[in-house]
């Protein structure tokens, strides 16, 4: 009786609800498969607006980083061209962005200088605004080459390159407030098969697991990568693990090993999947990082790109909404393959194509319609001579072949070498508060 | 993720919902999946009598009729530490009697979980999930030693102009009262009164707009639970990824035993 009476009045309670139609915010209208679980806005359909980040290069343009803004909306009259170009002043190895959980600021690091850039891009994304800049990384924390930047509630988890001690690979990991102040700093661990590298970030906040990678310091990734391939001291300096964590905790939990700088790592967003994916750049293989039958995590080559004898070079993946399918960019031969996900533990190339003379990360939409290209991988990474094209590429994908929509000659448009892709869409018309 | 997945039998599957990395299934399909949740007869109603309004008790209702659950594994309460995110910003709101109190007043000095709602919700990600996981969360803390004089549960309210004093006391007294893990209910004078709590904690509301702009009476928010330490600092925020009472107890639990002296005041009462 007590129950009925608590749950009649539970009801009355609420019966004095009116209905309404609440549906979450939503200030973006489109956008990638690969960025953070808590980032909110998150809805399928058509990207507005490309950014860029991308390294200034002597003699081109004004020689600065710059933000570089595309129109990517079908049927406007600015549609593939630039349309805002934001210089943030000297060249610092730009290199990766990321969304604060909010989606109204996008970070983007430089791994040389180490300054990261706070830019508005959530008052009005087709003119992002630098608002704020932080310079003392490397004198607060120690680490150096701020890569990835992964929004956690409130706050952005950076993943760094490198240390101030001897530029090698040994890093960890900083946490910033939205804000932009720095709360609390977690080495890579050097315990347990640890190599103390890292490179990229992956959450799963559901199972409470993160995952990192790892690839090299900034005497590597700054070193003229000619000089680099003939120094074999060097080239031993390159991460081999990835890392399991208890993301509560911030704790390693398993450390796998993973030769031949495993970088870019996927979960799966399939319904019920539990995996995730990364490739390794010098050993060019596919890795699946799976639970096996007695509940064990593990790591394990499921698949080679390319020829790995002729050291093609993955760099950036792409995941499909569904899990299914995966981009895959060789630098090498500039190249993008698409593999064939439906069983991770087998997956296989089903499609290649040449993007150009060579080619660096990949973005696609959520519903895998569209997909972008650019060219740079690091300033002394990058071909020499003709070879050294710089671009952005728009495809349309309608699962069998890949047609290109615009391209953009970041040289011929005095910009510079393009790195990292974000989408962003203008937010829908309804009156803040 | 499917809509059958979310509807574990009619109720909501905490343990399916958000399993998946990318917070995308409520923003995705929000609109499919609230229509879905309309269509489908939920246990507690008939569909053909539910009017409007009943949606969201059916929703609500089959929220708290739901088992919690959390797939992945948590450390032990104690045995890791949570980070000092942001001070807890002031602001000052009414009771459901109607009488001033600072937020601080509320927050202080015991360990609080606080989420921001608004009565007319109907978003099944939304606020429904945070009072379903604030109840279950209020009945396991007050049976638990560790948590029942130390854990304070505070609704602040997004819609002062529909949420006034006499609303929230309904809703209040529409929760047990002898639970030892008190839940306020809070709203704000005005809404510029609330405006600036709101951006100081990054939770951002618009109203929402027809296709010929009028205002609809809902209000757009993304769903976050803060933790604030009874020193004011904000130590976690859960978004729909990973809210549920479990997650929320274990960190409670960590805030109280690096607290000892958090006091909910139940003590006396």
């Amino acid at each position: 009786m007590a129950s009925n009476i608590k749950l009649g009045r539970k009801r009355a309670a609420l019966a004095a609800l009116l209905c309404a139609s609440a549906l979450g915010l939503s200030p973006a209208q489109a956008d990638e498969t690969c960025n953070s679980p808590f980032m909110s806005g998150l809805i399928k359909g058509q990207e507005q607006y490309l950014h860029v980040w991308t390294l200034g290069e002597k003699g081109v343009g004004d020689e600065s980083d710059k933000l570089v803004t595309i129109d990517v909306i079908p049927g406007s009259k600015t549609y593939g061209k630039v349309i805002h170009a934001l210089s943030v002043g000297g060249r610092g190895e730009a290199h990766h962005m990321g969304f604060t959980d909010d989606r109204k600021y996008l970070w983007a690091g430089r791994l040389d200088d180490n300054k990261i850039f706070i830019f508005d891009v959530g008052t009005d994304p087709s003119t992002p605004k630098l608002v704020k800049t932080i310079g003392d990384l490397t004198e607060k924390t120690g680490y150096v080459g701020p890569h990835t930047f992964y929004a956690l509630p409130g706050r952005v988890l950076v993943q760094a390159l490198s240390n101030k001690q001897d530029h090698g690979g040994r890093t960890g990991l900083i946490t910033f407030n939205n804000a932009g102040e720095s709360i609390a700093t977690t080495p890579m661990p050097l315990e347990n098969g640890g190599d103390g590298y890292g490179y990229d970030i992956a959450i799963n906040p559901a199972e409470n697991l993160m995952l990192t990678s790892s690839f090299t310091g900034w005497t590597n990734y700054m070193m003229d990568v000619g000089q680099l391939l003939q120094d074999s001291a060097a080239m031993k300096n390159f991460g081999a693990t990835m890392v399991l964590w208890d993301l509560k905790a911030m704790k390693p939990e398993q450390v796998f090993s993973v030769p031949g700088a495993p970088l870019e790592i996927r979960w799966s967003l399939a319904p019920g999947a539990n995996w995730a994916v990364t490739a390794t750049a010098l050993t060019s293989k596919l890795y699946l990082v799976k639970e096996d039958e007695q509940q064990q995590w593990r790591a394990k080559a499921v698949a080679d790109i390319g020829d790995p004898a002729a050291i093609p070079l993955p760099v950036d993946i792409s995941i499909a909404a569904d899990g299914k399918s995966l981009w895959v960019n060789t630098f090498s031969d500039g190249a993008t393959r698409l593999f064939d996900l439906s069983n991770p533990e087998a997956p296989k190339e089903i499609y290649a194509k040449k993007i150009g003379s060579q080619v660096n990360m990949v973005s696609q939409s959520w519903d895998g319609k569209r997909v972008y290209y650019t060219s740079s991988l690091l300033a002394n990474w990058d071909k020499k001579g003709a070879d050294n094209e710089q671009f952005l590429k728009a495809y349309a994908w309608d699962g069998k072949e890949l047609k290109e929509s615009f391209a953009i000659d970041f040289y011929k448009e005095g910009l510079g070498r393009a790195h990292h892709m974000k989408f962003t869409a203008a937010a829908p018309k309804a009156e803040a508060e | 993720m499917s809509q059958r997945a979310f509807l574990a039998g009619g109720a909501l599957d905490h343990a399916a919902f958000g399993r998946n990395r990318l917070n995308a299934e409520n923003v995705i399909d929000s609109k499919n999946l609230e229509r879905a949740l309309c269509e489908k007869p939920v246990s507690t109603f008939s569909h053909r009598a539910l009017p409007p309004f009943a949606h969201a008790m059916a929703v609500a209702l089959a929220l708290f009729a739901a088992e919690p659950a959390f797939a992945g594994k948590l450390p032990a309460p104690g045995s890791y530490a949570l980070q000092r995110i942001q001070a807890a910003p002031d602001a000052e709101l009414l009771d459901a009697a109607g009488q001033r109190l600072r937020l601080s007043k509320a927050t202080s000095g015991a360990v609080t979980a606080l989420a921001f709602f608004y009565s007319h919700c109907q978003d099944p990600a939304g606020c429904p999930v945070a009072w379903s996981t604030f109840e279950w969360a209020r009945k396991e803390a007050s049976e638990d030693p560790l948590l029942k004089s130390r854990l304070r549960l505070v609704f602040v309210s997004l819609d002062p102009e529909r949420d006034t004093p006499p609303v929230l006391k309904l809703l209040q007294d529409s929760e047990r009262s002898d639970a030892s893990v008190p839940w306020l209910f809070l709203t704000a004078s005005s809404r510029s009164a609330l405006a600036p709590l709101l951006q100081a904690m990054g939770e951002e509301v618009a109203f929402d707009v027809d296709a010929k702009g009028g205002k609809t009476g809902a209000l757009n928010h993304m769903l976050k639970v803060f933790l604030i330490d009874p020193e004011g600092w904000t130590r976690e925020i859960y978004t729909v990824a990973f809210l549920t009472p479990e997650n929320l107890l274990n960190d409670a639990r960590t805030l109280a035993l690096e607290f000892p002296g958090a006091d909910n005041g139940s003590k006396g009462r």
